[in-house]
């Protein structure tokens, strides 16, 4: 390949890498890293309430099911992690951090209920109802999430 | 009636041996996220794999000499080393990722955390590289990974709809919650899984401890062909149940004990007991086999002397190299990085450095004068240059794609 070229090539490579770094930038990515957390919220939240499900009619063991709370427990750390250190590039993106972060909140109290009652080996329905109202909640904001995109 | 019983024990060890905590892990969260969308890719991946650990098998069986000799001589010392090094990284890896799936299955069936569990895991494995016969390595945990057959049964057990499972195979594209960056990111991920480059690595390795010559190619062809698209079924049934089950309450996987739920869900305690054990035995047959891919990729570039049928004390060199991948697989799992990430960057950058393992192979099995009459036909030579632009174009795709998704989210 001759100098000019290679350069060309070089500069084309670059600007590419550029646009896809950019990607990562402005409104667009705060809504995309919320939708994220929410999605991973959910996800935990409805894994939990399955769980609980499972071990209610004999269909899990103890131990998968309190594995699972404590696989989504980290989950749901770093969702909330993700909201934390999100910089706002509008005003108008405050509003919805602050419901995204409410809904991680709420999904990790009662992910945490989840996984208390298993582990303390008390009645898990109210924990299972939490976790219902909590993924339902987390539902409407992602549906609200990506509407907005 | 012993050479029937030989042909299957070597297709079932070929469908219990190819998974891994890769496949596993790769095919629950597709499953979870595109349904069955991606279930051509597992096809493709699959015929891959037939066709290059056919050809990596008789390569060895016809020469005698194993994948990483041959890329030496083929490439030349110096790009044979970049090669080397990213082999030997991308190995590392997947050791990384399995010890850590051995991990999180004990965890599964004990609650205890899996940190607890990556030295004894580690140290089990070390013990049966150092002391267990290779056929019997292998034989013993291929056979006790046919109990990931779960879940094709608990596929069935939840009586799905066919044909909404039938319409997702066809669908080829993301599903409307997904971009497409992240279906074909996802695409990427399942084709390094499926054809992830240990596999040749242990082929052909395996072929040269075991004393093949062109006379067992035939047995060879019958356990590839027959033993890996039954492995890939195995796959797909992974994806399926995570599609019935976890798909419709937007349960994205990013746990092992979430691939596990729809098992439970299908056939109880008893269906989820035996997963567990497949888990088990798919990581840990996994782990001895990239453990000993580490030790033969270094040998036999290095022309040490290696293999399992010579005493340790005659291979040195070979047994400490598997130690040291075992120590750092060790060690960097007890950083507390989430096994399950770590799978997945194994898988995808298993898919960058596809095109450096299997292009060795073709050159030589196309090489009249290296393979004689076992030399590949036009066809196959055909349709593996298909496959390395194939490769190529994952290769290529791969980088860009995580960086676009930031790694599949």
């Amino acid at each position: 390949m001759s100098v000019p070229r290679a350069r060309a090539a070089s500069g084309l490579i670059g600007t590419g890498l550029v646009l896809i770094l950019l990607q990562g930038c402005g409104s667009g990515a705060v809504r995309d890293t919320l939708l994220q957390a929410t999605v991973d919220t959910e996800a935990a939240v409805r894994s939990g309430s399955l769980a609980l499900r499972l071990l209610d009619t004999g269909a899990a063991t103890r131990a998968v099911t309190e594995t699972t709370f404590v696989d989504m427990t980290r989950q749901l750390a770093s969702a909330q992690t993700s909201v934390l250190e999100l910089d706002l590039s509008s005003a108008a993106d405050s509003g919805l951090r602050d419901d995204t972060l409410a809904a991680v909140n709420a999904g990790t109290a009662a992910v945490l209920a989840g996984r208390d009652c298993v582990q303390l080996d008390n009645s898990c329905t109210p924990a299972e109802a939490a976790l219902r109202r909590s993924g339902d909640r987390l539902a409407e904001l992602k549906a609200q999430l990506e509407a907005g995109r | 009636m012993k050479r029937i019983l030989g042909l299957a024990l070597g297709i079932l060890t070929a469908i219990g041996g190819f998974l891994d905590i890769g496949d596993i892990v790769t095919n629950g969260v597709v499953g979870s996220r595109f349904g069955l969308s991606l279930g051509w890719v597992v096809v493709l991946g699959v015929i891959g794999i037939c066709i290059f650990a056919h050809m990596s098998g008789k390569v060895a069986a016809v020469s005698g000499r194993a994948t990483f000799e041959i890329i030496r001589e083929r490439l030349g010392p110096r790009l044979a080393v970049a090669n080397l090094g990213a082999s030997f990284f991308i190995n590392l890896m997947t050791v990384t990722a399995e010890i850590g799936g051995i991990a999180l299955a004990l965890q599964l069936a004990s609650s205890v955390t899996y940190l607890a569990w990556v030295p004894l895991a580690a140290l089990a494995a070390w013990l049966v590289v150092w002391r267990v016969k290779f056929d019997l390595l292998e034989n013993v945990t291929g056979l006790l990974g046919l109990t990931l057959i779960v879940f094709a049964v608990a596929l069935f057990l939840l009586g799905p709809n066919w044909s909404e499972l039938g319409a997702q195979v066809l669908q080829h594209g993301a599903l409307a919650q997904e971009k497409l960056s992240t279906y074909l990111y996802y695409a990427v991920a399942l084709f390094g899984a499926a054809m992830t480059p240990y596999e040749v690595f242990f082929f052909s390795s395996g072929a040269v401890e075991e004393g093949w010559t062109a006379k067992d190619l035939g047995q060879s062809r019958i356990n590839v062909l027959v033993g890996f698209p039954l492995g890939g079924v195995l796959s797909l049934a992974i994806a399926g149940c995570a599609a019935v089950v976890l798909l419709p309450e937007a349960i994205t996987v990013t746990s092992l004990s979430q691939v596990a739920l729809p098992v439970a869900a299908a056939g109880g305690k008893i269906a989820l007991a035996v997963v567990i054990v497949g888990f088990v035995a798919a990581t840990f047959g996994a782990t001895l086999e990239t453990t000993l891919s580490g030790g033969y990729t270094l040998a036999q570039f290095f022309g040490w002397s290696w293999g399992k049928f010579r005493r340790p004390v005659h291979a040195a060199r070979f047994h400490l190299t598997m130690i040291i991948c075992l120590l750092i697989g060790i060690g960097v799992m007890m950083t507390g990085v989430d096994p399950v990430q770590v799978t997945e960057f194994s898988v995808v950058f298993s898919a960058i450095a596809l095109p450096l393992t299997y292009l060795p192979i073709l050159i030589v099995a196309n090489d009249p004068e290296y393979m004689g009459q076992h030399v590949n036909g036009r066809g196959l030579s055909a349709v593996g240059l298909v496959y390395l632009v194939i490769i190529l174009i994952v290769s290529l795709a791969a980088i860009p794609l995580m960086i676009i998704t930031g790694a599949g989210q």
